[in-house]
C-alpha cells in the first residue's frame, strides 16, 4: 500500500464528471465509492477510466459489513477485487461496522459493541478480506448513535486495541468523532489523542446537520468550524496526512468544492510548514 | 452479557420489523432518551430505501400519486428487504411485488411501467462495446451476406408491453397527464440501449423488424432472416427492408460485430 502523502482530494461524483474532464480543477486525487463502479459498463465506467489517466484514485466501499456475523459475501469480494485490478487504487478502504444481518442489508454502517468478542471477530475477518483481495484494507470509523450497555472500552482504546492487535491502518474521519462527541457526550480531543499518526492512512472531512440535541450525519452542508479546528489540532499531532471533504448530498459546483478544500490546504500549509521551521530550528 | 450476533439480530429486527428490544442494550446519555436514539436508525433505513424507489421510479410515482406510492414503498421495504450490497438492485422485484400485490395488481399498467423503468436502469450500465458504424455495408462482398453473423450491444434490452405503460411513462416525463390505461392483444416491443454518447434510449419496433431483430440476436445467418420475414413482406420488398433495418441498427449503435 502507498503511504505517500497524496495531499488534497476530493469524493468524485456523478455531477462532476465532464467539468472534471474538461477543467482538469485543482484536487490532488478523487475518492470513488466503489459500488458504484461495480458495474459492467456505462456512463460512471466510461468517465472513471478517463478520470484515472489524470489524477490518482482511492477506493472507498460501504458494503463489506466487515464486522457482521454473516459470512462474507465472496461475490461482492470478488467484484471489489475486479475493479481494484482495473482501477489500480492508491488504497482501498471501507467502514468498521456492520451492515448486513442475516442477508439482508441495511445499507446503513451500523455501530459495533465495542468489546474483546467484536475485537477478535474484526481481526480475524480483517485478515481473511486482505488475504482474497491481496492488498491491505484500511478502514474508517463511523458515526453513531448509540452506545451499547455491554461495551468493555470507548470507542478510541477499541480502535487503539484493533491496530495493535491485528495492524490495519484506519482512515479517520473527523467530522464522524465530532458528531459521535456530541451523540454520546465525550471529548473529541481524548480520541484524537489516542490515534496513533503511524495508524492513519487517510482523513476525511464531512458536514453534518445539528439537531440541537444531536448531530447527523449528513454530509450535505460544507466541512462546519468545529470540524475544521480538530482537524488543524490533529494535524499537529499527525503531521502530513492525505485529507478529503465527503459530500454526498446538496452538492455543490466542483469550484465552490475547489475553494472549501483550500481551507484543509491552508491548514496543511500552516501546522506543517511550522513543522518543518521547528524540525530545522 | 448480549453477543455480537445477538445485537446484530436485534438491530435489524428494529430496522426491519420495528422491534424495540434494542432499546433495552444502550445507555442513557444526554438529551435523547433510547427510543429516539433507536428510532434515528429506523427511520434512517427506511428513508434510504424510499430514496432509492424514489430516483429509480419517478414516473411510476407520478402516476400512482402520494399516498398510493406511499403505501407501495412501506409494503415493499417490509415484504423485498435489500438481500444484495449494491442499492441499484434493491426495486428489482418492484414490478413482481406490483403484480402480486393488491391494490397494484388490479391496475397490471403499474408493473409494466416500473417494468420499463427496470429496463432502463439495466441499460444505463451494462457492458460497453465498440460499434460499427454504416461505413461496414460497403466494406461486406455481396457474396458474403447469406452467411453473414451479427453481434448485437450488449446494453440492449427488448421490452414487450401490453398496456400503453411507455406512452404513459412518455407523457409523465414530458409533464403531461397520461392517457387512461388501455390493454391490446398484442404487445408493442420496445428496444432500449445506450446511444454512442451514453444516453439511454428507446424506440418501438415494427413487426417485421422484431422478426428480423430476434433472429439477428440468435446470431442467424442473413439468408434464415430474409426467409423468416417472407410471411411478413413481398418478395421483392425484403432485401431492400433488411437493409434498410441494418442501416438503422447502424445508426443506432447497436451491432459491434459482423461476421461470416
Ligand atoms: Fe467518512
Amino acid at each position: 500500500m502507498s503511504t505517500d502523502f497524496l495531499g488534497f482530494g476530493l469524493g468524485l461524483r456523478t455531477k462532476h464528471f465532464s467539468t472534471i474532464l474538461s477543467e482538469k480543477p485543482a484536487v490532488d486525487w478523487f475518492e470513488i465509492i466503489s459500488e458504484n463502479y461495480m458495474v459492467d459498463g456505462g456512463k460512471p465506467r466510461y468517465f472513471l477510466d478517463q478520470i484515472r489517466r489524470d489524477y490518482p484514485i482511492v477506493m472507498h466501499g460501504v458494503s463489506m459489513s466487515i464486522g457482521s456475523t454473516d459470512p462474507l459475501n465472496m461475490d461482492y469480494l470478488k467484484g471489489l477485487k475486479k475493479l481494484s485490478e482495473e482501477v489500480q487504487p492508491q488504497w482501498m478502504s471501507d467502514h468498521l461496522c456492520f451492515t448486513t444481518v442475516g442477508g439482508i442489508n441495511s445499507h446503513d454502517l451500523l455501530p459495533l459493541p465495542y468489546t474483546q468478542e467484536t475485537l477478535d471477530h474484526l481481526t480475524q475477518r480483517i485478515h481473511q478480506v486482505q488475504e482474497i483481495l491481496g492488498r491491505e484494507m484500511v478502514f474508517e470509523n463511523v458515526s453513531s448513535y448509540l452506545t451499547y450497555e455491554h461495551d468493555q472500552m470507548q470507542e478510541w482504546e477499541f480502535l487503539a486495541s484493533l491496530a495493535t492487535q491485528c495492524g490495519c491502518k484506519f482512515l479517520l474521519d473527523i467530522n464522524n468523532i465530532y458528531v459521535s462527541s456530541r451523540n454520546h457526550g465525550f471529548d473529541p480531543m481524548d480520541y484524537l489523542h489516542a490515534i496513533k499518526p503511524e495508524w492513519v492512512q487517510q482523513i476525511h472531512l464531512a458536514g453534518h446537520s445539528d439537531m440541537g440535541t444531536h448531530i447527523v450525519d449528513t454530509h450535505d452542508h460544507p466541512v462546519p468550524d468545529p470540524v475544521w479546528a480538530l482537524y488543524e489540532e490533529y494535524a499537529k499531532i499527525s503531521g502530513p496526512k492525505s485529507t478529503m471533504i465527503e459530500r454526498d448530498d446538496n452538492i455543490p459546483s466542483m469550484q465552490e468544492l475547489v475553494e472549501e478544500l483550500q481551507l484543509a490546504r491552508d491548514i496543511g500549509d500552516r501546522v506543517w510548514s511550522q513543522e518543518k521551521r521547528a524540525a530545522h530550528a | 452479557m448480549p453477543s455480537l450476533k445477538d445485537i446484530q439480530q436485534e438491530f435489524m429486527a428494529l430496522l426491519q420489523e420495528n422491534d424495540r428490544h434494542l432499546e433495552k442494550r444502550i445507555i442513557k446519555q444526554g438529551e435523547l432518551t433510547n427510543e429516539q436514539r433507536a428510532e434515528i436508525y429506523r427511520t434512517g433505513y427506511r428513508i434510504r430505501l424510499r430514496g432509492v424507489i424514489d430516483s429509480d421510479h419517478e414516473m411510476l410515482s407520478l402516476y400512482l400519486g402520494d399516498d398510493l406510492f406511499d403505501q407501495l414503498v412501506e409494503g415493499y421495504i417490509d415484504n423485498a428487504p435489500s438481500e444484495h450490497p449494491s442499492l441499484r438492485f434493491f426495486a428489482e422485484r418492484l414490478p413482481e411485488y406490483l403484480s402480486k400485490t393488491e391494490p397494484f395488481s388490479n391496475h397490471p399498467i403499474l408493473a409494466e411501467i416500473a417494468g420499463f423503468e427496470r429496463r432502463l436502469l439495466h441499460t444505463f450500465d451494462s457492458a460497453d462495446s465498440d460499434t460499427l458504424d454504416q461505413s461496414v455495408l460497403q466494406q461486406i462482398p455481396a457474396d458474403a451476406w447469406p452467411t453473414l453473423h451479427f453481434t448485437m450491444h450488449p446494453s440492449i434490452h427488448f421490452y414487450a408491453a401490453y398496456w400503453n405503460s411507455v406512452e404513459s411513462w412518455q407523457s409523465l416525463k414530458n409533464e403531461t397527464a397520461p392517457p387512461e390505461a388501455s390493454h391490446n392483444e398484442q404487445p408493442t416491443i420496445w428496444a432500449i440501449w445506450r446511444g454512442p454518447k451514453k444516453v439511454t434510449e428507446y424506440k418501438s419496433l415494427q413487426g417485421a423488424e422484431w422478426v428480423a431483430l430476434q433472429l439477428v440476436m440468435q446470431s442467424k445467418p442473413f439468408s434464415e432472416v430474409c426467409e423468416a420475414l417472407q410471411p411478413h413482406l413481398e418478395e421483392e420488398q425484403i432485401a431492400p427492408m433488411l437493409f434498410g433495418y441494418i442501416s438503422d441498427w447502424l445508426n443506432n449503435g447497436w451491432i459491434t460485430s459482423a461476421r461470416g
